[in-house]
């Protein structure tokens, strides 16, 4: 008799112990098959530009550790990432992922970089933590790596992320029409600088694609690599028709406008130097919200062609993928 | 005739820094428009306003620096071989470009601006050499206390520098840091160069006026104190010139290996080792050296190539064949 | 020139004086050998009487002009040192090397003109080795850097050279050129004081002999009056024997 109940105990046991522990088998960017556990609830994104996309995908309140880009402490982050992330100070970190502390703060699951993460993967494996690693730098690897997240946290996710897909699909071909008729000779020449007057972003860059997305040409597309270090003749010979700089960064429209040595530039003649604007995440990183970095560089580029409401675009994003009601004011900031 | 071919006379060699001078005026990624360059050199009609201002404010303000940080390092270089009577020493054997090199990042890590990260360089530079000096004080000042003050206080300042990098902000800072340090010349104004042309005019000056007395520190210390050499005056005369000059260098272009090592052993393979030639033609071949490398550095791909590379690249070459023939000449390669 | 030097002492550290009283005196074209046991302090007692290490006690004087009244320059036109023979580390040539004996008679920021350069082809001339002045001063012998060495403090015009060990490393032909040199150079009213290990050659070659026994000199005078069986093993603490020649020179050999 006894030994009937133990074994039945057993059985139940055996059988919520695989409850607990189904998993969702997965192939993440960096080829690695994850079991990742269906209640994830203690997730920690060391990768700070898949951090936005576990927020865009409805996963931030199982958020125990995050990194932003460009957010080293709180004093640092603006007032709307303090207002759309309450629990700033309780979950921001940054720098180098620590893998004990990582384990210190029983994370059930931890999302990474492949090309700077591969060590850290490696350790959490053996300690049985399961990683996610992501590799995006074009639009293909920006869907799929929301596709895989969507997997990762779960149905309602996976939804949100097939409604994404759909929304960056539709922006993208809304613009597409708009500047269809431009020749290449027509389409803008643009020069996306980096964090100083001499850095610009290379080729195989987000910002390239952003940029061909948004109907306009990069003049540093034959660059390789990321951010390029160039002189200011060869940024003359280039002669762009507009400048961009990146949403973080000390550098100012101003520095080039004032700048005696780059009067010559049309761009700098015609007062085409835009800092591109930043409320949540930067835009022109492969992010759910660089769709609204492409929306916005469309509508920089081409303001009488683009028919894309760039206000209503940014209020609905925000509203429908952070659950966030932005202010008018803060609309303005992006849509001016 | 052979001692001729062998010692030139100094004027011939002021002219190979000229023509490498109006050689790099002449290329850039903007084009190369031999007419057009002449024209605006010579005040002439012609040039478009972009093209002239280029040349101007572009070309030549990094050709002057060039050639100022060039014949810097390598005077230095040579002066600190002879100093230390060791020929495997070069201008950052006494921790004065790590500390420059700490300062300017430091800067760096609160802002871009030039001036800033000037000031930064020179205060630690100094900072550096006067902990060298304290060290040398305390243990008697001889070349070797020097040295291992050098090594030590370098090390320091590595140290600090690994760890402005290491709190810098991988996003903006960190790049900035991490190119600088390669060493460049990219985007020098002409207000940078007051400073760097007045430390450099007097510090070679000084250098040049006192060539025939640096032989004299090549020997021991005593015998040059028996030749009536007040030697500890002159060594620390000289590692204080020397360090302005090298941080007026580290602040401009960041730490450029190899030229200060190099240089002035090609100079001694072809003049022999008296400073009385030795300090002008380093001064020369180092001059040229920078400049044409910093022409390739910014002519060559559409994407600035860190100098200090393209020191290294030909500097370990350079240093191998001299090597070797130094083996031959001791019958120990052949 | 004369050298006076009287009750000198030096200590490199307070609770040791490794010259105690040294007290030794000579003249206008004489040369002294100063003797004496491995770590006696005979290179110290030459870097005193050339002036770079002021004594602790005592004084030195040159034609009666105290050496710690005299100005580096100054001094260094009066008294040369030629220390002991090393590996220079950069190819000067000869007459480089032997150039910079002018120094004490430029200026800081002075280079060498036509008159110096008469007096190094002098100097030159003088030890007889003018056929090797272009040569690199790394590439000639040991005697012949010697020589170069002696060319150098008569090209700074010293009237008395001191020696540190001028024959140490140099087989006997070259031992003898050497001294020969500094025999032929007295002629000229140079005085040298030599340090040496040789006993033998302060028989052949000294004008004085100072046996330096425990940082003082205790014994001096002309060589075949001090050289006995008793000085030396005071000095060199065993025994030795004199032979004496046909001719009457001596020789020193150890005791069997």
């Amino acid at each position: 008799m006894k030994c009937r109940w133990i074994a039945l105990g057993l059985i139940v046991l055996w059988s919520v112990g695989c409850i607990a522990q189904e998993a969702t088998r997965i192939v993440d960017q960096a080829g690695y098959t994850v079991s990742v556990p269906s209640t994830a609830s203690r997730i920690a994104s060391v990768y700070g530009i898949g951090t936005y996309t576990v927020y865009a995908l409805g996963g931030e309140d199982r958020l125990a550790l995050a990194f932003y880009v460009g957010v080293k402490t709180v004093a640092s982050a603006s007032d709307v990432l303090l207002r759309w992330e309450p629990r700033l100070s309780e979950i921001l970190g940054f720098g180098d992922p620590n893998v004990e502390e990582l384990v210190s703060l029983r994370t059930d699951l931890v999302l990474a970089d492949a090309s700077r993460h591969l060590d850290v993967a490696e350790q959490l494996r053996d300690l049985g933590v399961p990683v996610v690693l992501y590799r995006v730098e074009t639009p293909e690897a920006l869907i799929e790596s929301v596709i895989l997240t969507g997997q990762v946290l779960g149905p309602e996710s996976a939804t949100l992320a097939s409604e994404w897909i759909a929304d960056y699909d539709r922006v993208v071909v809304s613009i597409s029409e708009d500047t269809a008729s431009l020749a290449e000779a027509e389409k803008a020449r643009v020069l996306f600088l980096g964090t100083s007057l001499s850095t610009v972003a290379g080729g195989d860059m987000y910002q390239t694609s952003l940029i061909r997305a948004a109907g306009g040409r990069s003049v540093t597309a034959e660059l390789t690599g990321s951010w390029n270090e160039v002189n200011l003749e060869q940024i003359l010979r280039w002669n762009p028709d507009v400048i961009v700089i990146p949403p973080y960064g000390p550098v100012q429209p101003s520095a080039i406008l004032e700048n005696a040595d780059w009067q010559a530039l049309d761009a700098v003649k015609t007062g085409r130097v835009y800092r591109m604007p930043r409320l949540v995440a930067p835009m022109d990183t492969p992010v759910p919200e660089s769709l609204l970095g492409i929306a916005w560089l469309a509508s920089t580029l081409y303001p009488e062609r683009v028919r894309l409401d760039l206000a209503a675009e940014v209020a609905g994003f925000y509203e429908k993928y952070y659950r966030f009601p932005l202010t008018q004011d803060e609309i303005g900031r992006i849509a001016q | 005739m052979i001692a001729f071919s062998r010692k030139p006379p100094v004027w011939v060699l002021g002219l190979i820094p000229l023509a490498a001078f109006a050689i790099a005026l002449w290329v850039g990624r903007f084009g190369v428009h031999w007419g057009d360059t002449f024209r605006v050199l010579f005040g002439l009609e012609g040039p478009s306003d972009v093209f002239r201002a280029l040349i101007l404010r572009v070309r030549l303000p990094r050709v002057l620096a060039a050639a100022c940080v060039g014949a810097n390092l390598s005077v230095v270089g040579a002066s600190f071989q002879g100093l230390f009577r060791n020929p495997l020493v070069d201008s950052r054997i006494l921790g004065v470009s790590s500390g420059a090199a700490f300062g300017a990042a430091l800067a760096l890590s609160f802002t871009s601006h030039s001036l800033w990260v000037q000031a930064g360089a020179y205060t630690f530079a100094l900072a550096a050499i006067g902990l060298v000096m304290m060290i040398g004080m305390r243990f008697g000042s001889s070349a070797l206390v020097l040295v291992i003050g050098g090594i030590l206080i370098g090390a320091l300042f590595n140290s600090f520098l690994g760890l402005i990098k290491y709190v810098a902000d991988p996003l903006s800072t960190l790049p900035t840091i991490t190119y600088w340090l390669l060493g460049g010349l990219n985007g020098t104004q002409w207000s940078d160069l007051p400073l760097l042309l007045t430390v450099s005019g007097l510090g070679l000056n000084f250098f040049i006026l006192l060539r025939w007395r640096l032989n004299l520190l090549t020997m021991s210390d005593t015998e040059a104190q028996a030749l009536g050499v007040r030697i500890r005056g002159v060594r620390n005369a000289i590692v204080a010139v020397g360090t302005l000059m090298i941080a007026a260098s580290v602040a401009l272009a960041g730490t450029i290996g190899w030229v200060g090592l190099v240089i002035p052993h090609v100079a001694r393979a072809w003049v022999g080792p008296d400073h009385g030639r030795l300090i002008p033609v380093s001064a020369m071949l180092g001059a040229t050296t920078v400049i044409l490398l910093d022409a390739v550095a910014r002519t060559a791909l559409p994407s600035e190539i860190p100098l200090g590379i393209l020191t290294g690249l030909l500097g370990v070459p350079a240093f191998l064949v001299l090597f070797l023939r130094f083996l031959r000449a001791r019958g120990e390669a052949t | 020139m004369r050298i006076e030097c009287r009750d000198l002492a030096y200590a490199y550290t307070p609770a040791q004086e490794i010259l105690q009283s040294v007290s030794l005196t000579w003249g206008t074209g004489q040369i002294v050998f100063i003797l004496g046991s491995n770590g006696s302090g005979k290179t110290t007692l030459l870097e005193c009487l050339s002036g770079l290490r002021p004594p602790l006690r005592g004084h030195v004087a040159l034609d009666g002009h105290d050496l710690s009244d005299l100005p580096p320059r100054t001094r260094a036109q009066m008294i040369g040192l030629v220390p002991q023979l090393h590996e220079p580390i950069f190819e000067f040539t000869v007459e480089q090397a032997v150039l910079m004996g002018r120094a004490p008679h430029l200026g800081l920021f002075e280079r060498p003109g036509s008159n110096d350069r008469a007096a190094v082809r002098e100097a030159i001339a003088a030890v007889g080795i003018h056929h090797l002045r272009h040569r690199p001063y790394t590439q000639i012998s040991g005697g012949e850097r010697q020589l170069a060495l002696i060319a150098r403090g008569l090209a700074q015009g010293a009237g008395c050279l001191l020696m540190d060990e001028p024959v140490a490393h140099l087989d006997p032909h070259h031992q003898h050129d050497v001294m020969a040199s500094v025999r032929a150079l007295t002629e000229r009213g140079l005085s040298f004081a030599v340090t040496s290990h040789l006993p033998n050659h302060a028989l052949l070659y000294a004008d004085w002999t100072a046996f330096l026994i425990e940082g003082s000199v205790q014994i001096q005078g002309p060589p075949r009056s001090t050289i006995t069986e008793a000085s030396l093993q005071a000095t060199y603490r065993m025994a030795f024997e004199i032979i004496e020649g046909a001719s009457g020179s001596r020789a020193i050999l150890p005791r069997q």
